[in-house]
């Protein structure tokens, strides 16, 4: 493994408050080195504070985090070299836009010139420039955003977790935001690790899919995988969301659906997605449109189903 | 093309808005008469200090009453020069320099006090509630305690040590609980971002949470001092042999029977409006830097 990889590795990663339940209980991860992965879950189960714990703000009661190789038990945030973005970015309110992001190298102890030169580069890269005497209450969101990225990014980590970056945004911005953030990962080249609570961001966005409930894991991989097959109905309903009927498929392989490759027989749990990948992902990009596509038809309903595919 | 629509839009519908209101002038009669019970509020709050203002600039023949007799400056020069009027300007500056020192005090305590409350720990209730308690405790008593203390631990009374003690019971509950109110508004996440970004505790508070707070830190700053200069109950018994101002103020009430009394009550006022002044600029001056107001752009 080379210095410096972003590779990380969870161990029977286990995290309790009261010493009693779990919050998180037994994760066992792998994330290879410039992955754009996604946990995906409810409130509450957990995916939060598993990334809080590989950022080093809380420390786990048992398991291990592996970051490159390296345990990082007990390592301060920059000594992990990973970097946060918050929720809801935490920008510091004093600062311009400018110092927000030179921040990380002021209490490094750089020098103002020289750290506001490689704040310049960055805003640069994050198209920022002409913002930068601005102070934080004098950007929208899009751009409070954009400095919380750059603000990260300049301590150079070499992994970037995101804790649902997108939630504070409006809709249409937030797929805008969806393709900056796909951009920048590209552009660094570093691991990326984003917790939300919808499906379509980590359809849009991950490599590697993380489904989880209650503390555990249900299910994880490439997220192409994890949106063919199912693992169970909890996942496959995750997917789905409120809008979509469900049912076992076995007509998928008739020409209702746009995948004909994806049958009921390849999927170990029956579930089986109504469309096939290129098509969830096109149409995500295109108008950010909700999951309904998702799903095998259900049999009550069957005319409505056929509709909306040939639509798509 | 749908922006500019938008920005053209705006005005007019601003100015819609604007000649509405002023068709709409008419105000109820209610505002009338909540009006004349302000304004006659503010006659009763200001009316007997306005009094004093304005008969201290009478001249040489002036009295402690109506009618003003002439105009000059004449009680302040005494105030000043005169020895038999009390030692003024050595009350002024032990005042002053007691109240910079509880202000310094207070606001260094109220910020810790603040930072340390925002979690539960052993007892948090029990020091609450004993600050509250200093807090309704009456002044002279406390005072009379301190002062007792101080003697029977074998330190002599002295504005810089048993007064400050005794003002600071005043002021630090005071202080702490305005600092409450400000650290309400103060978001953890700023910390954590902070420390993430690779700061060291001390750093994340002096280059993040002692900024971010600062126009609540000079509110109570304010408080702590105006508290402290104004203060005479608790440190009649505690100040020693030499007066602040306060106390100075009320000794000449009972041997000074001339308008130099009101001269220095005008001063006083004064040196009270500035400091008020200084204080809502600087809070102004902050929150103007960091746009609080200019919410668009």
């Amino acid at each position: 493994m080379r210095a410096g990889a972003g590779d990380i590795e969870l161990a029977g990663l286990c995290k309790s408050y009261d010493g009693v339940t779990n919050v998180v209980d037994g994760v066992n991860l792998k994330i290879p080195d410039g992955a754009y992965c996604c946990f995906l879950g409810p409130s509450g189960c957990g995916k939060t504070t598993i990334l809080r714990m590989i950022a080093g703000h809380e420390e786990p009661t048992k398991g291990e985090i592996v970051i490159g190789g390296e345990n990082v038990a007990g390592m301060a945030p920059v000594e992990r070299r990973t970097a946060m973005m918050f929720q809801s970015y935490a920008l510091f309110p004093h600062l311009t836009v400018r110092d927000n992001i030179a921040f990380a190298l002021r209490v490094r102890g750089q020098s103002k010139a020289e750290r506001y030169k490689a704040a310049d580069r960055m805003m640069e890269k994050v198209r920022l420039t002409e913002l930068a005497d601005r102070l934080p209450a004098n950007l929208s969101g899009g751009q409070q955003q954009r400095v919380a990225l750059a603000r990260a990014a300049i301590t150079e980590p070499r992994v970037l977790l995101l804790d649902e970056p997108l939630s504070a945004l409006d809709e249409q911005l937030r797929v805008q935001m969806r393709q900056e953030l796909r951009r920048m990962q590209r552009e660094l080249g570093i691991t990326f690790i984003h917790v939300t609570h919808t499906q379509l961001e980590a359809i849009a966005l991950a490599d590697i899919v993380v489904v989880m409930e209650k503390g555990k894991i249900k299910q994880s991989g490439p997220a192409r995988d994890v949106y063919a097959y199912p693992r169970d109905r909890y996942v496959a309903e995750f997917w789905a969301g409120r809008m979509c009927c469900l049912g076992r498929s076995r007509r998928s392989a008739t020409g209702l659906s746009c995948s004909p490759s994806r049958t009921a027989a390849e999927s170990t749990s029956g579930w089986v997605p109504r469309h096939g990948w290129p098509w969830a992902t096109a149409s995500i990009w295109r108008c950010g449109a909700t999951i309904s596509n998702w799903c095998a038809p259900m049999p009550a309903a069957p005319t409505m189903a056929r509709r909306r595919c040939r639509a798509g | 093309m749908t922006v500019a629509l938008g920005e053209a839009d705006m005005p007019m519908i601003r100015t819609r808005r604007i000649s509405a209101v002023a068709r709409g002038d008419r105000r109820p009669w209610t505002f009338y008469a909540l009006a004349t019970v302000f304004i006659l509020y503010v006659a009763a709050l200001y009316g007997p200090m306005i009094c004093i203002y304005i008969l201290s600039f009478q001249d040489i023949r002036g009295g402690l009453v109506f009618p003003m007799k002439g105009h000059s400056l004449h009680w302040f020069i005494d105030l000043f020069t005169q020895v038999r009027t009390g030692d003024v300007k050595g009350s002024f500056d032990r005042s002053i320099k007691l109240a910079v020192l509880v202000t310094v005090i207070t606001l260094v305590v109220s910020l810790m006090a603040g930072l340390a409350f925002r979690r539960r720990f052993f007892g948090d209730t029990l020091v609450f509630y004993l600050m509250i308690g200093s807090l309704v405790a009456p002044g002279l008593v406390l005072g009379l305690g301190v002062g007792l203390l101080f003697q029977w631990i074998g330190i002599s009374p002295s504005w810089y040590t048993s007064a400050l003690g005794a003002q600071l019971s005043w002021t630090l509950p005071f202080g702490v609980l305005v600092m409450f109110a400000v650290m309400s508004r103060f978001d953890s996440v700023w910390e954590e971002a902070a420390r993430d970004l690779g700061a060291t505790r001390w750093q994340t508070i002096r280059l993040v949470v002692i900024p971010v707070l600062a126009p609540g830190l000079v509110a109570v700053a304010l408080f702590g001092f105006t508290l402290s200069y104004d203060e005479f109950a608790r440190t009649l018994q505690t100040s020693g042999s030499l007066n602040t101002l306060p106390l100075e103020i009320w000794s000449m009430t009972l041997n000074v029977t001339s308008p130099s009394l009101y001269a220095l009550g005008t001063v006083t006022t004064i040196v009270s409006f500035i400091i008020i002044g200084a204080c809502i600029g600087a809070i102004i001056v902050i929150n103007k830097r960091r746009g609080v107001r200019a919410t668009g752009h």
